[in-house]
């Protein structure tokens, strides 16, 4: 594995689970600058469960200074009456002041988010009319404007079709690379997709442990389904 | 181009609004001061004051629950009022008419609102709450009939008189405290404003960007129940306009963001009010306003529930 830019976050030995129930103890997971990291794992695996337990999480090195940890729900009700600029300004919920206003470096920040992501076009459009992909693009830019230093998605390709899927894993691995060099985190299924854009894999195994590998669609579906015999199915 | 829209849709809701209490305060023909100033006028400024108040209510409501149907009734708010006005004046407690009725419907509101506070700090879940909201009416509207069936003929009479809802009753002093109610309660929407925008998008989104999902249901649920509590209290339940106020804002001004929905709808409410109103006037013998308010309501429910229900999706 290549290693990316600087660490911004170093997990050793986390335990995550739900409630009274420990899915899984001793993790480690590192999270570097520019990275674009691949989540999967059964349903029901705890992959949610890990990305809510990173968004709550505070990076203390000089690239996490001033920049927040920012989770993306799988799914945002697009709620008619908002145009794309209003949704991402209501999404700087703690940056905005009591009236919901953001000072002009913010606003300059949504421009440069939009033309990040393509969407300059549609800032002014309702967000119902939007498509799920642009939505999502636009949920993305949200973050943006945030000044994540980490981007965590909940299934972001869940309810997309084909095209769609695909565009939005692209703008995932272009967002990578642009000069704030967010790292990026998404769960998925959609395991061949997701592979052709990520640097590395993080796999929820059946049997209790968490295995950091290399983009190599064998060896994950293994890890993932690791007491279930599924070698046949590759 | 939305600014521009979001003002002429606000003169042309003013004039109308303006035009509906002119309409109103003359009906009935020419009067002298005194039939205008202590009859006419109070009239008006209860139906403009109400309608804001159940309007508002109806707005935060439906956003904090994301349910197009929510409002006060929906949520026994009004079903604890017409309890604590069913204690009035069908139990031995009080037989002294108006101002007691108004007092316990008033306490009866509180209690329901006070219930329904103490269930959204146990349950998270906006559509589990909705449910308490809707099984507390229920059961509250169990016990009025319980009452009424035990009752004699005259307590229920003047039940009957509280519950068709009017805004005849309400004198000047009234009309300050139901006055001071509305503008508690509207400081705190406006106060949660930004709450209510972020609110829409889902409990999830709204606490991963940093908001207090439980603090925001808290403060708009509280100025909801100052609201209702004081005009139910002083005309009786009244449906329909908390739902269809909010809509009818969001079709004429086109958004969604209560930077202008908790205006317009302050607006629109204040206008179906009055048009309820004054329909209730035209007839020979003042018609039941909770009765004309449904007759104004009901079609835009409707239209809600077939043409066009967007809002939350």
């Amino acid at each position: 594995m290549t290693q990316k830019g600087n660490i911004l976050l170093d997990i050793k030995g986390m335990t995550i689970g739900h409630r009274d129930r420990t899915l899984y103890s001793g993790v480690d997971i590192e999270i570097r600058e520019s990275e674009c990291i691949m989540l999967c794992g059964a349903n029901g695996s705890g992959k949610t469960t890990l990305l809510k337990a990173l968004a709550g999480m505070k990076g203390e090195g000089a690239e996490m200074k001033g920049k927040e940890i920012i989770m993306i729900p799988t799914r945002i009700p697009k709620v008619e009456g908002f145009t794309l600029r209003e949704f991402i300004r209501i999404s700087c919920f703690s940056q905005s002041d009591f009236a919901g206003r953001l000072s002009p470096e913010q606003e300059s920040r949504i421009d440069q988010a939009l033309e990040t992501l393509g969407l300059q076009h549609l800032a002014q459009q309702d967000i119902s009319t939007l498509s799920d992909g642009e939505f999502q693009k636009g949920s993305i830019a949200a973050a943006l404007v945030r000044k994540a230093a980490i981007i965590l998605l909940d299934e972001p390709t869940a309810f997309l079709d084909a095209e769609n899927r695909i565009n939005v894993l692209k703008t995932l691995k272009h967002l990578c690379s642009t000069p704030e060099k967010p790292a990026v985190i998404f769960s998925t299924h959609d395991l061949h997709d997701g592979l052709a854009v990520c640097d590395k894999v993080v796999a929820l195994g059946s049997d209790g442990i968490v295995r950091t590998s290399k983009t190599d669609l064998k060896e994950t579906v293994k890890t993932i389904f690791k007491d279930k015999q599924n070698d046949n199915q590759i | 181009m939305k600014r521009r829209r979001n003002i002429v849709a606000g003169i042309i809701g003013l004039a109308f609004l303006v035009a509906l209490a002119a309409a109103d305060l003359l009906c009935g023909g020419a009067a002298d001061s005194q039939v205008l100033r202590l009859l006419r006028a109070p009239r008006v400024a209860t139906a403009l004051l109400a309608g804001a108040a159940l309007a508002l209510s109806g707005t935060q409501m439906q956003s904090i629950f994301r349910n197009p149907l929510a409002d006060p009734h929906i949520m026994g708010v009004s079903a604890g009022a017409s309890l604590g006005a069913a204690i009035a004046t069908m139990s031995a407690i009080s037989h002294s008419g108006g101002l007691s009725v108004a007092l316990a419907a008033s306490v009866g509101a509180m209690a329901s609102a006070l219930i329904i506070l103490l269930a959204s700090k146990k349950f998270h879940s906006a559509s589990t709450l909705l449910i308490f909201g809707i099984m507390l009416g229920f059961i509250v509207n169990a016990l009025v009939a319980i009452l009424q069936f035990s009752t004699d003929a005259e307590s229920l009479k003047l039940f009957y008189s509280w519950s068709a809802g009017s805004f005849s009753t309400t004198t000047w002093s009234d009309i300050i405290t139901l006055a001071i109610a509305v503008l508690i309660g509207t400081a705190l929407a406006i106060a949660g404003r930004k709450g209510l925008d972020i609110i829409l998008f889902g409990d999830e989104f709204a606490l991963m960007a940093g908001a207090k999902v439980g603090n925001i249901r808290l403060t708009a649920l509280l100025s909801c129940c100052i609201m209702t509590g004081a005009v139910t209290a002083f005309c009786g339940p009244l449906g329909f306009v908390g739902i269809t106020a909010p809509h009818i804002a969001r079709w004429m001004f086109g958004t969604s963001s209560h930077k202008v929905i908790i205006p317009a709808s302050i607006l629109t409410g204040g206008i179906i009010s009055i048009a309820a109103d004054l329909i209730s006037q035209l007839s020979p013998s003042p018609l039941p306003t909770a009765s004309t308010m449904a007759l104004v309501g009901i079609p835009v429910i409707l239209y809600i529930l077939i043409g066009k229900p967007s809002f939350g999706k």
